[in-house]
Order: structure tokens, then sequence, then C-alpha cells
């Protein structure tokens, strides 16, 4: 334990008398906000789901539907759907329904910040 | 980017276009950049984070980071490990004290989330001076090489990882082999595991640097297991010992042990512990010790347990209050000297004083003849 003999002088000179002010938290999360932006980082924290967000974030229109987003990321429609669930679900993406098939977009308030992810 | 027009420009799906946009993150890219958010996607994590980024150039002290959770202090310590794995804070003693400290990218992460769980209004994009998105952050962060570890073969319940360290598991399964041979013929091998987990479960809730947890580790559980042997009378008992109690087993508990321990040698076995011990021996204490010729840098505070009162002829408690048992056949001494930890040079020197005059009146008559 050599460690706190070469630390004691660095120590001991803030240690005595002066107790540190007590630190500020009000920046800090609170367990609400904590569990709320854990779900949301958890949300993306996949390859497949960063994948589709980037690819939908690279369309020319800013669209794309199920079929063509399994055949880009060379993946199963079903896993795709599921992935793109779960993007829905968090609240990245918005679903429109047209014809037969659905088109899934970026949602605008959300744009900002899958581009400073995936972009 | 022009895509506000999603219903009313029907048109047929062109899937090359998509292929070329899915080109645009790599696989290896995204896999990478998963983990990493990964790492972060946790409620506690985040918050630790955001404690101590909040805390600014003071930092925060370990126990009021563990204070502010309701989990056990080596889960806390595992979330602390994996944020400054990532090169978010910085740890650092301030003598009996952990310190963190948020470093500069740890800060820039906090603005970063803050951002992504409180998007802008809907509508164009805010035209801001060119703000730091997530990624580019996440990009200046430590990724330790984490090749995929094989999975260990299922393991029974006793054997679940411990908690707090990185993998302390297989400098544990060393001190267990050494403990295992010290012991042979006095415990069986499982008593010696459960005593060193215990022991080390114990520890890490206090012990100062957790490289040197394995080693205190097995001094502690040696002296336990020692102490057993002697109360069941399993070894013999050779020399009267003698327990030191005091609060945090960092001041005044351990000058009292060092102090007899000069005077007596190995005429009497002497032991030390605290009803809540601190993470390291107090500086000052050890300065004061080593101005009367005595090296206190190999000790560490320990928790009480109840074996070591068990063991012991005469339990001297200080300051401790009612936290040490009390069990017949033995003799107690309480001694009303205050804390020293946090005084000045005059006054732990006194204490000093104080205690080495009390060993020398009510102890060595006693224990030396």
């Amino acid at each position: 334990m050599t460690q706190v003999s070469s630390v004691t002088t660095a120590g001991r000179a803030a240690h005595p008398e002066r107790p540190a002010p007590p630190p500020s938290v009000e920046a800090a999360f609170g367990p609400e906000a904590a569990d709320l932006l854990a779900a949301r980082i958890k949300a993306v924290a996949d390859p497949t789901r960063l994948r589709l967000l980037a690819t939908l974030l690279n369309m020319p229109d800013g669209a794309a539907c199920v079929h063509d987003l399994a055949e880009a990321l060379e993946t199963a429609q079903p896993t795709v759907s599921h992935h793109l669930k779960t993007l829905s679900d968090a609240g990245f993406l918005d679903c429109a329904k047209r014809g037969p098939r659905s088109w899934y977009s970026i949602r605008p308030d959300r744009t900002d910040v899958v581009r400073d992810l995936v972009g | 980017m022009d895509h506000e027009h999603v219903t009313d420009a029907p048109r047929t799906p062109d899937p090359s276009e998509a292929a070329d946009a899915a080109a645009r993150l790599p696989a290896g890219t995204a896999r990478r950049l998963a983990r990493q958010l990964k790492d972060l996607a946790e409620p506690v994590r985040l918050r630790l984070l955001s404690m101590v980024v909040a805390s600014g150039q003071e930092g925060m002290r370990a126990g009021d980071l563990s204070a502010a959770f309701d989990l056990t202090k080596p889960t806390v310590s595992h979330h602390l490990k994996v944020l400054g794995e990532a090169g978010l804070v910085a740890r650092e003693r301030r003598g009996t004290q952990i310190i963190y400290r948020s470093t500069p990218v740890a800060q820039r992460l906090h603005t970063v989330l803050s951002r992504f769980s409180h998007p802008g209004p809907p509508g164009p994009p805010a035209v801001d001076d060119r703000h730091e998105g997530l990624r580019s952050v996440l990009d200046e962060l430590r990724v330790e090489e984490r090749t995929e570890r094989p999975s260990r073969p299922e393991r029974a319940a006793a054997d679940r990882p411990l908690p707090g360290l990185l993998d302390p598991q297989d400098l544990l399964d060393r001190v267990q082999e050494r403990l295992t041979i010290r012991f042979t013929g006095m415990f069986s091998p499982e008593t010696v595991r459960r005593y060193l987990r215990d022991s080390y479960e114990l520890l890490s809730h206090s012990a100062a640097g957790t490289a040197h947890l394995p080693a205190l580790t097995e001094r502690f559980a040696a002296e336990r297991l020692t102490a057993v042997a002697q109360r069941d009378g399993i070894i013999d008992k050779l020399v009267p010992e003698v327990l030191f109690v005091c609060v945090q087993n960092s001041g005044r508990s351990q000058i009292a042990a060092a102090l007899l321990r000069n005077l007596a040698g190995d005429r009497v076995q002497i032991r030390s512990a605290g009803s809540a011990p601190a993470e390291g021996v107090d500086p000052l204490v050890d300065e004061v010790m080593a101005e009367v010729g005595i090296d206190l840098r190999t000790e560490f505070p320990k928790p009480l347990t109840d074996e070591i009162v068990h063991s012991a002829d005469i339990v001297v408690t200080m300051g401790c209050g009612d936290a040490c048992p009390v069990y017949p056949g033995k003799r107690y001494l309480d001694w009303p000297i205050p804390d020293p930890v946090g005084q000045s040079r005059a006054v732990v020197r006194r204490v000093r004083d104080d205690i080495d005059g009390r060993i020398r009146a009510e102890l060595l008559p006693g224990l030396l003849g």
C-alpha cells in the first residue's frame, strides 16, 4: 500500500478545516429524466436500428417502406418491422400508410438528433 | 433535407436509393456506436454522470454518490468504473476519501444528452451555431477492447460474479487456493471460500484502492479465520488477544493497535476494527505515528466482525458506542477519546499520547505481568 503514502501530502492539503461546499446537483438528471433518457438511448443502441435511422435520414425524400429497408440492410422483413416499431414507440419515427405499404420517416422534431447520431 | 411532403408525393419505391442511403453508415461503425450507446443506456450511470458533471471542479465524494442511490456500494462503484473506463470520470484520492470529477468530454456529452432527451419543438431545425452531436462526442470516448468473451459455462448460484471490480475472480481464485493450503486441516475449502467471499464483500464497501482489494481481502480473511480457529479451540491461543474498536478504524484504533504492537511485540495478538470503516488510514494519523517511528502504511480499515470480537480477551472501544457486541468472559474497556480524523496535528498528537498513556497504565500490566 505504498499508494497511501504517495498521496498523503496532496491529499491532506485539501482535507481538514475546509469542508467542500455541497456540490450543486441542479443540472443532474433526476431519476425519471434518467429513466426516460436511458430508454431513449436504448431504443437507438442497436446496429440495425442505427442503420435504419441512417437510411431514412439519407433517403432523397426522407421516407422508405419496410420492403426497401429490408433489402437495403439485407435483413429479414419481420426483423426490420420489429426494429421500426421499437424506433416508432420511442418517438423517433413517423409512419404513414399509403396503399398497401407503410412509409416510415424520421419525425421532424428528431431529425437534428438523428443527424447528430448517424449523419 | 426536404422530407416533409411524404404524404403528397406518392412514388414507386426505388430499392437502390435505400441501398445507397444505408451504405452511409457501415455495419461495423453501427456496431461500435451501438455498443457505446448501450453502455450509456443505464439510468444509474446517466445519473452518476450527471451528478459528477454538476459538481464541477469540486467533484463528488464516492460516499455521497452512492448515498444518492438505493443500491449497494459495489454496484455503484461498478457503474463508476464503467464511466471511468470510457474516460468520463476521473478518480482521485483526497485524504481518506475518493473524489470523482468529470472530464471535459463528459461535460460535452452531458450537454448533448440533455438535447437528446429534450428534442426541440417540431418544425424546421433550429439554426443556431453548429452544435455538437452525440456521435461526435462518443467518437472521443475510449472504447476498451472487448472482444466478446465466450461466456463461461453456467455458474452455480454461489458462483455468481463478485460485485464491484472488473474481474476479481481470477485473483480471488488464487487467494482462495493459498488460504485453503494455509488452513488445511483446520477449515474445509468451503469454509475458507465462504469467509473469503464475505470478507471481500465487506471490504469492497470501504477499502480504498480497489486495486489492492484482493490483497487486503486475503489478509482480512486470514485474520478472521485465525480468530475463528482460536475461538473454537482449533488452534491454541498462546498469547492474549486485544481488540481495539473505533468508528472508522482509520485513526484511534489504528494508533492503539500500532502502539501496543510496538510495546508488546508478539507477546500479545492485536487486532483492530471499525464499526463504519473509512476508505483508508487518515494521512495525518499516518504522519503523526511516523514521528514516533511507527509505520502505518500497510494498515487498512477493517469492518468489525463477530468472530474477531469472540476471539478477543480484551476489547477496547473508543467512541463506537454500543456497535461492539458484548460477550461474557471478556474484559471490556471504553476509552473516551475524541476522533482525531480531520483535526489539527496538535490534536492528533495529543490523541496519540493519550492512547499511549492508557495502554501503559491500563493494559500492559495485565498483559505482560
